[in-house]
């Protein structure tokens, strides 16, 4: 955690560099603490850094661990039970069952942000 | 019997001269003169004729006048010097009182016959010679029947393919063969006296089969049987045997003369072209048959008739061409078949051939030539299969091998085809989101107009990025990947309609959009409705009238939901209508350079999407009536 323990931290999992750097940013910029991961193995890796997880926001094609496997390793953890999945992707139509949103990419500023402030408080 | 007077000196009276002997003793006389089997007659010491007899007039066939007084030489034939032999001959008997020999003698008509001749001196008591006593016997018959008999026992000898044995009335070997030695293997010696049972087989009653076929030829003068015999080392023979009963002419049964014929092979060779007959007859896999040199049908198999259909008397003598397809030159074809079985002692083939019913069947077909051992071609031989099934399943194979490939083929191209969406889909997509993500970022930072506009930009030419990858996208899965993918749920047809209205007043400011929609609810992919309605709309909204009324009815009823979008612009072009829901459509150059111009794809996809959903979109466009599209949805959602 970048800003102090105090904000709810939002994990982004996306492989495109980019554009995960751009939500960081965004995120960021609005005032939520952010862990990013290039794909589900770094993803699974970073979890036990994370205090309050508010928000995981997962892309799913990805090389290595795909958003899939990522999303029902996820899913299986107890301690993770009630965090909200938002599954992010170009190919949405796919999103596993049980994605608390899914977002079609290209996933918008505007779109982003609204979402995130759903679940988390900044 | 007669009795020579040189061989009854007794008898003979020295005394008498020779006159008185040739005028003769009476009884002498008497007995001379009845003699008609031997010629007696007497010549004088020179050799010349002087005595008679009957016997004499019937074997030299001369009156005794015409022979009286002529030399005995007469009776040489031409070839002889009859003088030097007689004289010799009297010298003999002068010498010796006796000549005896056998030899060709010729009767007056010329004609032959074999003479036993003894010349006797005759001589009075002083011992003066004073003639010759002649007495000529014709052994003709005899000589020619001991020479048969020497030729007969010759051939006998020497025949070495027949055992030929006399039995004795009772069954025993009496003579033998080399040809009884060859084919039984008994030597004469090992075998003269066995009873002929020894050459049956152990399992027969040897004795009681012989005196049965002794009893035959004995009642019937003949017996002829073909059956098993045992040679001497056991081995058995398929012997042809006759048995001929000899009788003296009395009548009297003195043995029999037995012939064998070793015919084994004979039968072995039957009974293999016997089996080989029945082979080919019942041998139903192949059509096996003879074509006579012409190429005329001359057998017939079961395999012939399974294959080809014709029974055999239907067939035989017709011509093989008659097996040919009616397309081909058959006679020609089979010309040709036949000149290179003929020259290369084979022919084989595999084609299309016709059976009875002009059914087809594909054959493998050999035609092998049939030459006598001296060469000359006698026929052919041909052998043809069925091969239709092999064939077909060749064809088969071929078939599914080329399907395979067809497979493959679509196998790689829809690899392809999910490559190019996945790159249209995520990784054209990720850049423009972090693009979008950029924007929204920048735009939180900024205050200043210019950086606004700016950004403006940047987001308006997002947004055209975005949707063209989109409508690609659909355009790709509806061509390419089997349809374009919908997710109906329940739908509010008025929201949905609702949403995009407010959208679009926003970004078209000037226009006046116009909802009347009643409650419409159905089962719809309510993302899809947005990309139709928002395009329909959009382009109503562009080519509407300068007033910039659009209006926008919903409703619904008999099971389906509605929807039109009319505008009061300039009529759609006559020539564009036909091709209004092609892809990539060229529409007008000016709607082109407008801020929703994209790639022409966006009618063609809102009616693929309506279609998607069972329903479809038609329109209407008049210069008095303006441009009205209708979309048609049925309210529960079917699969086109």
């Amino acid at each position: 955690m970048k800003n102090g323990t105090t904000k709810h931290t939002v994990l982004v999992v996306e492989d495109e560099e980019d554009l995960r750097e751009m939500i960081r940013e965004a995120l960021e910029l609005n005032g939520y603490a952010v862990i990013i991961a290039e794909d589900g193995k770094e993803a699974l890796a970073r979890l036990s850094g994370i205090e309050h997880l508010c928000l995981a926001l997962i892309d799913l094609l990805m090389p290595g661990m795909n958003g899939w496997d990522l999303f029902h390793e996820l899913e299986r953890r107890s301690e993770l039970a009630g965090v909200p999945i938002v599954v992010y992707s170009s190919v949405a139509g796919r999103a596993p069952k049980g994605a608390t949103r899914v977002l079609q990419k290209p996933l918008s500023f505007r779109d982003l942000l609204a979402t995130v402030r759903e679940y988390c408080a900044a | 019997m007669f009795l020579l007077p040189s061989e009854q000196p007794e008898h003979w009276d020295a005394t008498l001269p020779l006159s008185t002997i040739i005028e003769g003793d009476y009884r002498y006389r008497l007995l001379v003169e009845s003699v008609t089997d031997y010629a007696i007659f007497i010549l004088d010491t020179e050799g010349h004729v002087r005595t008679w007899n009957p016997g004499a007039e019937r074997i030299k066939g001369y009156s005794a006048e015409e022979i009286i007084g002529q030399h005995f030489s007469v009776f040489y034939p031409p070839e002889v010097d009859g003088k030097a032999v007689c004289g010799f001959e009297l010298e003999a008997a002068t010498r010796d009182g006796r000549f005896e020999a056998e030899g060709w003698r010729m009767r007056r008509d010329g004609a032959r016959f074999w003479a036993n001749v003894v010349i006797t001196a005759l001589r009075n008591p002083e011992g003066v010679l004073v003639g010759f006593a002649k007495v000529t016997r014709d052994l003709t018959e005899r000589r020619d029947a001991e020479e048969q008999a020497r030729r007969s026992r010759l051939l006998v000898d020497s025949v070495k393919d027949y055992a030929i044995f006399v039995l004795d009335p009772e069954g025993h070997v009496r003579t033998w063969n080399p040809g009884a030695e060859r084919i039984k293997q008994y030597k004469a010696e090992e075998i003269i006296g066995k009873h002929f049972s020894v050459f049956y087989p152990p399992e027969v009653d040897g004795k009681a089969v012989c005196d049965f076929e002794l009893e035959v030829a004995a009642r019937d003068g003949r017996f002829e049987a073909e059956g098993w015999r045992v040679r001497q080392d056991g081995s058995r023979l398929w012997a042809n045997v006759v048995i001929t009963a000899l009788r003296s002419p009395e009548g009297e049964l003195v043995g029999f003369a037995k012939v064998t014929r070793d015919l084994t092979e004979r039968r072995n060779a039957e009974q293999q072209a016997q089996r080989f007959q029945l082979l080919v007859e019942s041998v139903k896999d192949y059509a096996i048959f003879v074509l006579d040199p012409k190429g005329h049908v001359s057998t017939w198999n079961a395999g012939a008739q399974r294959i080809k259909q014709y029974e055999a008397e239907e067939i035989i003598g017709k011509h093989f061409s008659v097996f040919y397809p009616p397309e081909v030159d058959g006679k020609a074809v089979c010309d040709f078949e036949l000149d290179v079985a003929t020259r290369e002692g084979r022919f084989e083939a595999e084609g299309w051939r016709v059976r009875k019913d002009g059914s087809r069947f594909w054959a493998n077909v050999v035609i092998t030539a049939l030459r006598t051992p001296e060469g000359p071609v006698v026929g052919f031989a041909k052998v043809t299969r069925d091969l239709t099934e092999r064939r077909n399943a060749e064809e088969q194979m071929r078939s599914l091998a080329a399907e395979n490939a067809a497979l493959e083929q679509k196998a790689r191209i829809q690899q392809f085809q999910e490559q190019f969406l996945a790159i249209l889909g995520h990784d054209l997509r990720n850049p423009l989101a972090a693009i979008d993500m950029g924007s929204g970022i920048l735009r939180q930072r900024s205050s200043d107009d210019t950086s606004l506009r700016i950004l403006d930009r940047i987001d308006s030419s997002s947004r055209r990025m975005s949707r063209m990858i989109q409508q690609i996208l659909d355009l790709t899965r509806s061509r390419l990947a089997g349809g374009i993918e919908v997710n109906p749920g329940p739908t509010d047809l008025a929201g949905v309609l609702g949403s995009i209205v407010d959208e679009l007043r926003t970004a078209y400011p000037r226009a006046t959009l116009e909802l009347h929609c009643a409650p419409s609810t159905g089962t719809w992919d309510s993302d899809r409705l947005e990309q139709i309605f928002s395009n329909l709309i959009g382009n109503a909204i562009v080519h509407g009238g300068r007033d910039g009324i659009v209006r926008i009815e919903a409703g619904s009823g008999d099971g389906e939901a509605y929807v039109t979008v009319h505008n009061d612009g300039p009529p759609i072009p006559e020539h564009l209508r036909a091709s209004l829901f092609d892809p990539f459509r060229r529409g007008d150059t000016e709607s082109r350079t407008s801020k929703t111009a994209g790639l022409g794809l966006g009618l063609f996809i809102s009616r693929e999407l309506a279609i998607a959903h069972g329903g479809n979109i038609e329109f209407e466009s008049s210069q008095a009536h303006g441009t009205t599209f209708r979309v048609t949805l049925p309210k529960e959602f079917r699969k086109p």
